[in-house]
């Protein structure tokens, strides 16, 4: 055969042997790691729901994730970790909830930080009142806005605890999509009216970011930590679960494409850039051609625990920890063949699904 | 009327206490089974007996149940009621919890999360459901009511060194003029989730509440005895045959309502 500059690739560089002839319990050879991790090393996670796999993956392993606003476990067993997830805790490394979107993530650090102050922090339903970056952690509602004020002082002094400690930042880019007020542009978790708040086309704005506002989003943010903590690494992902509902005005399908065919581009844009940035593929190991769509649940957006289960193995022992890690509802048997079906969401605290209710059935 | 008392260290003071009521009913007849805490919660109950299981495995358990009580295990088909006595309901639970969570117009705690008074509930329901027995009337087939174990003392200064529970407590009592009411409101919710497990549950005896705190009088911490009646040092959660009076007292009374008319004394 000729010389090319294709005939020495490894397999791996090959469709055909990479993907087609790859042994199904081999989707690890995805990803190679840019920078070691350790045990002791601090992570700091964040993102949209599916970063919750990542958080609760790497504490069952015995990694050093920081929360700095936990549920104190002592003395309160019987406390269940349902209930205590459904309160926000034990999501994050504080209890922020989702962060969806970069522009949330830069918001939160500057308003943490003291660089920003909300115009817009608290939204009201039925005479209660709710955080508006953070609707869902406490989902009956305060009676007062001002014990919201007091709660958001706490979560972001614990905010600011927590980044400080991060060796390394694992964010997840979930959306593009993102609702915003439109008189101060700052962004919300999830567009009024779903969970608390009013919507009305004068306050409120439908914003669906592109490569380049996600991409200066996250450079600010990074510069920001940097500042902070010059020696910070960051392992992005992109989930995988489709959106719920877009208002784009498209397809659901064809945004869901854009928006994470956008995230995907900004992660690989700061992979390439970046010593400090790592890219760790679970966007691709869940929606590869070669799971023929066997990661997903029945609804095709939810991401089967067994698929988590592989995806978090994968990233472990291409670090060299060689787990077995179990995902509840998972099984514990590696492959995505297994017929673990699920009609209704995992069990992972995500706002986005609310959105599901207001289509039509 | 024969009634089983099974219980913890707690039940001393119950035991002193029915020892020291005036006119016991004759037709009341009392046979205890207890054991110390560390014990009692690994003890099973099923229709026809109450105690340990595989008492092959846990030889250091059934010579304690033997030697106290004269078997591992006793027959509750020849008794008409079965009462538990100083059960555990969780208040050590909430208190612990209102020690580490702020919660919107009850409590206030500076630099800590704040729950909503429903996330609080929400809190508050499992801890007191995890403290149900699973030795309600459906198991047993025969009535089951019980005396918890009392709330702490509202004197906890003596007893800062020996637990964080008292520290908690010391700290609550400053901190929250609605303790009270939380203790109130937790108490009436332990005896509604233990009556769909078919446990009747009596209150705290009145008396022996402070009105400020919701805790124990501490007059009713002093003097305490165990099952045997020898003295025992003052711990802050045990109490005295005084509580006992009032306790065994207050069941007398229940019973005696709970008895059709024709049998009650």
């Amino acid at each position: 055969m000729a010389n090319s500059p294709y005939s020495k690739l490894p397999p791996q560089a090959f469709w055909r042997q990479g993907v087609v002839q790859r042994h199904e319990n081999a989707i690890h050879e995805l990803y190679t790691p840019k920078f070691p991790i350790r045990k002791s090393d601090r992570f700091v996670t964040a993102g949209s729901c599916f970063a919750q796999h990542i958080g609760r993956s790497l504490k069952e392993e015995g990694f050093n994730v920081v929360d700095e606003e936990p549920f104190p476990q002592r003395g309160l067993k019987a406390i269940p970790v349902e209930t205590r997830r459904a309160l926000g805790f034990d999501l994050y490394s504080a209890r922020y909830g989702n962060i969806y979107t970069s522009r949330q993530l830069l918001q939160l650090d500057k308003e943490a930080h003291g660089d920003l102050e909300l115009t817009d922090p608290i939204w009201e339903k039925d005479a209660t009142y709710f955080d508006s970056q953070r609707p869902n952690i406490d989902i009956a509602g305060f009676e007062l806005a001002e014990t919201v004020r007091e709660n958001r002082k706490h979560h972001l002094d614990c905010v600011r605890q927590a980044f400080s400690k991060a060796d390394i930042f694992v964010f997840t880019f979930g959306l593009t999509e993102t609702w915003a007020h439109r008189a101060s542009g700052e962004v919300y978790p999830v567009a009024p009216g779903v969970i608390a708040g009013t919507h009305d086309d004068e306050t409120y704005t439908f914003k669906n970011l592109g490569y380049s506002d996600v991409l200066s989003d996250f450079l600010e943010f990074r510069e920001r930590m940097m500042s902070r903590n010059p020696e910070v690494r960051f392992l992005v992902t992109v989930s995988p679960v489709p959106l719920t509902a877009t208002m784009s005005g498209q397809h659901v399908e064809i945004a869901t494409v854009r928006s994470k065919s956008i995230l995907r581009a900004v992660c690989a844009e700061l992979y390439d850039s970046f010593e400090n940035v790592d890219y760790f593929p679970s966007y691709e190991m869940t929606t590869s051609q070669k799971n023929q769509g066997g990661a997903f649940a029945s609804n095709l957006r939810t991401v089967k625990p067994s698929a988590v289960e592989l995806v978090m193995n994968s990233f472990l022992k291409a670090h060299g920890y060689n787990s077995e890690l179990t995902i509840e509802g998972g099984v514990s048997s590696p492959g995505l063949a297994e017929d673990h079906d699920m009609d209704s969401e995992d069990d992972l605290v995500c706002e986005e699904m609310l959105l599901d209710g207001f289509g039509s059935q | 009327m024969k009634i089983l008392v099974i219980g913890n260290s707690h039940a001393a003071s119950l035991k002193q206490g029915f020892d020291r009521v005036r006119n016991l009913p004759e037709q009341i007849e009392l046979t205890w089974f207890t054991c110390a805490g560390r014990e009692f919660y690994k003890l099973t109950c099923d229709k026809h007996s109450f105690g340990l299981q595989n008492a092959t495995r846990k030889p250091e358990i059934e010579r304690k149940l033997i030697k106290r009580n004269g078997a591992a295990r006793i027959s509750i088909e020849a008794f008409d009621r079965i009462l538990i006595a100083g059960h555990t309901n969780g208040f050590l639970e909430i208190i612990t919890l209102l020690a580490q969570f702020g919660v919107e117009a009850v409590h206030a705690k500076p630099s800590t999360p704040i729950l909503t008074k429903d996330g609080f509930t929400q809190c508050l329901d499992h801890i007191l459901q995890s403290r149900i027995p699973n030795w309600g009337s459906s198991v047993t087939g025969i009535p089951v009511d019980m005396i918890p174990a009392p709330r702490l003392t509202d004197d906890v200064e003596p007893f800062l060194g020996s637990a964080p529970k008292f520290r908690f407590c010391r700290d609550l009592r400053k901190e929250n003029e609605r303790l009270f009411e939380i203790l109130s409101f937790a108490e009436q919710r332990y005896a509604a989730f233990a009556s769909d497990a078919g446990i009747h549950v009596l209150p705290q005896p009145d008396k022996t509440i402070s009105k400020i705190t919701g805790l124990t009088l501490p007059i009713f911490n002093r003097q305490i005895e165990s099952i045997f009646g020898q003295a025992k040092a003052p711990d802050g959660a045990h109490v005295n045959w005084e509580y006992g009076l009032l306790a065994a007292e207050d069941y007398l009374n229940y019973i005696n309502a709970a008895l059709p008319q024709k049998v009650r004394h």
